[in-house]
């Protein structure tokens, strides 16, 4: 600890970039970064591994896992390979299943299921590999920059120690520490306030074949589970409902997922045999992004730019991604010795802002009942499904060909209001009938 | 895991509809309604509920309910094997 590349201690050089935090979006800027060679000094406030939620990859991180040379460990570390998603409602009575392979170009045709301890802790590692030095249990406590560079100051081990360096970037996460301290303006996007209960389990039901590792998502009429197969035996499974509508139930989380669990047969049935390995965890989802996602000589990269609903999976797709534009625009800028231009700080918040925004439309989607009537009976005319499954995929940066049938997707949704575009879903539970007890 | 066949759905569908495409060519996801599926009509639909019911003992009682079973070969699986665990 406290030695760096060049043999001094951490406080006596100036770095190129500090990165706070170690999640995707703080190794990923760290590793790329460093491949480059430049000095980055990554503090992170916790000790790796640590658990954190959000365990399932879209296909269009692919790139940016493959540019940081960390896939190969990704294929030999034992992570479940995911191949698609999937989408059933509460009642069993309608199923709408994707395959990454199926019309889209072959490296986005898989991905993975990742445990974020295991995950993370890899992507870390790699980047220290490549060159960055990692200090843990390292707090960051105030931040100064200006157009020359950015003063951090950390507590690390009981005592306060202050890094120099031309660029910070902030992969803090949804505390986003960076944009915290420098005041930056954030909406809320109109979206509610959610609320996920989950945990691991064992023996939960799994998909036959090539599809034991899709994602499984179960639309409840308000709220939805997701079943994620972690490894051979493992799957996390996970409630999410706005704080409003627990509330009105008048129960604690737990006790809604117990609930959800009686009253809906494809819980049910996923969950037969299912046994908890941990305690429930409850975390908060609330939405909210960053009106400026970057400054002359810092950038916000990952959940500490925004954070959106996780219903499609998009969290470390978006850590991934905007670390990559990041760097870029770091290495670019310090190449010329200067800081980043009015125009290339507009350009990332524009850049950043596009990958949340094309989820977002998807999330409105998936919340308004007739528009997700279209997305479970979509049918394949003007090839449709082709356009649906590259959002689902995580594709922001739409090819003309699909951006209009997205568009046109969007519109069927709009008129699914007042015409049966596609049939009415019905939430409805048969009768139950002979029910045992269940408790997980 | 799946206990019931893509198979014995084709089954099903040659036994209870007036089947316009080779059994083979119905995959997992094909449509079994609408000019862009195999186009089974109503009379079709009513065939098949009774067929569900007939052979793997689940009856569709809500009609509501029944188009989104009857939307493909999967869904039809997904559901049925769901009553049958809790009939």
């Amino acid at each position: 600890m406290g030695g760096t590349p060049t043999g001094l201690p951490v406080n006596a050089i100036t770095w190129d970039t500090i990165v706070v935090g170690g999640g995707p979006a703080g190794s990923t800027t760290a590793g790329l970064l460093a491949k480059a060679g430049q000095k980055v000094l990554l503090l992170e406030r916790d000790t790796f591994p640590r658990f954190h939620i959000g365990e399932s990859l879209i296909p269009y991180g692919n790139d940016v896992l493959l540019e940081l040379g960390v896939w190969p460990k990704l294929e030999k570390g034992g992570f479940m390979p995911k191949l698609g998603a999937e989408f059933a409602l509460s009642n069993a009575a309608g199923f709408q299943r994707f395959w990454f392979g199926k019309n889209l170009e072959k490296r986005y045709a898989k991905t993975f299921q990742v445990e974020r301890a295991k995950f993370d802790h890899l992507l870390m590692q790699h980047a220290e590999e490549q060159g960055a030095k990692i200090l843990q249990r390292a707090k960051m406590t105030s931040i100064k920059t200006d157009n020359a560079g950015v003063s951090v100051n950390y507590e690390h081990e009981g005592t306060n120690h202050e890094a120099k360096a031309r660029w910070v970037v902030d992969g803090s996460g949804r505390t986003s520490v960076v944009g915290h301290a420098l005041k930056v303006p954030k909406s809320d996007l109109g979206m509610p306030k959610k609320l996920a209960v989950f945990s691991h389990f064992k023996n939960v039901l799994r998909n036959g074949g090539d599809a034991a590792g899709h994602i499984t998502i179960v639309r409840l009429e308000n709220g939805w589970f997701w079943f994620i197969p972690l490894d051979e035996e493992k799957t996390s499974v996970g409630l999410v409902q706005t704080i409003e509508g627990l509330k009105s139930q008048g129960l604690k989380p737990e006790e809604s997922f117990q609930r959800a669990l009686e009253n809906h047969i494809e819980i049910r049935f996923r969950m037969k045999k299912a046994e908890r390995l941990e305690e429930f965890r409850i975390e908060a989802d609330y939405t909210f992004r960053h009106e400026v996602a970057a400054g002359p000589r810092w950038l916000l990269a990952g959940d500490a730019a925004g954070f959106i609903d996780p219903i499609f999976s998009s969290g470390v797709m978006v850590a991934l991604r905007s670390s990559q534009l990041a760097a870029k625009a770091i290495l670019k800028a310090d190449g010329e010795s200067r800081p980043l231009s009015t125009g290339e700080q507009r350009r990332y918040t524009k850049g950043v802002k596009k990958m949340t925004s094309v989820f977002l439309d998807m999330i409105r989607m998936f919340y308004d009942r007739n528009a997700f009537e279209v997305f479970m009976g979509s049918s394949s005319k003007l090839d449709m499904p082709r356009a649906v499954l590259n959002l689902v995929a995580g594709n922001t940066d739409l090819r003309w060909d699909i951006q209009w049938r997205v568009w046109l997707f969007y519109a069927m949704c709009k008129l699914q209001k007042h015409f049966a575009l596609a049939p009415r879903l019905s939430f409805e539970e048969s009768p139950r009938r002979n029910v045992k007890e269940m408790a997980v | 895991m799946e206990k019931i066949s893509l198979e014995k759905i084709r089954q099903l569908l040659i036994e209870n509809c007036m089947l316009k495409v080779a059994p083979e060519s119905i995959g997992e996801e094909t449509l079994l309604f609408g000019p862009d599926g195999l186009g089974l009509d109503s009379i079709d639909a009513l065939q098949l509920t009774l067929g569900i019911e007939s052979t793997f003992g689940a009856a569709i009682k809500d009609p509501k309910l029944a188009i989104q079973i009857l939307r493909t070969p999967g869904t039809i699986r997904l559901w049925v094997e769901r009553q049958q665990d809790f009939p």
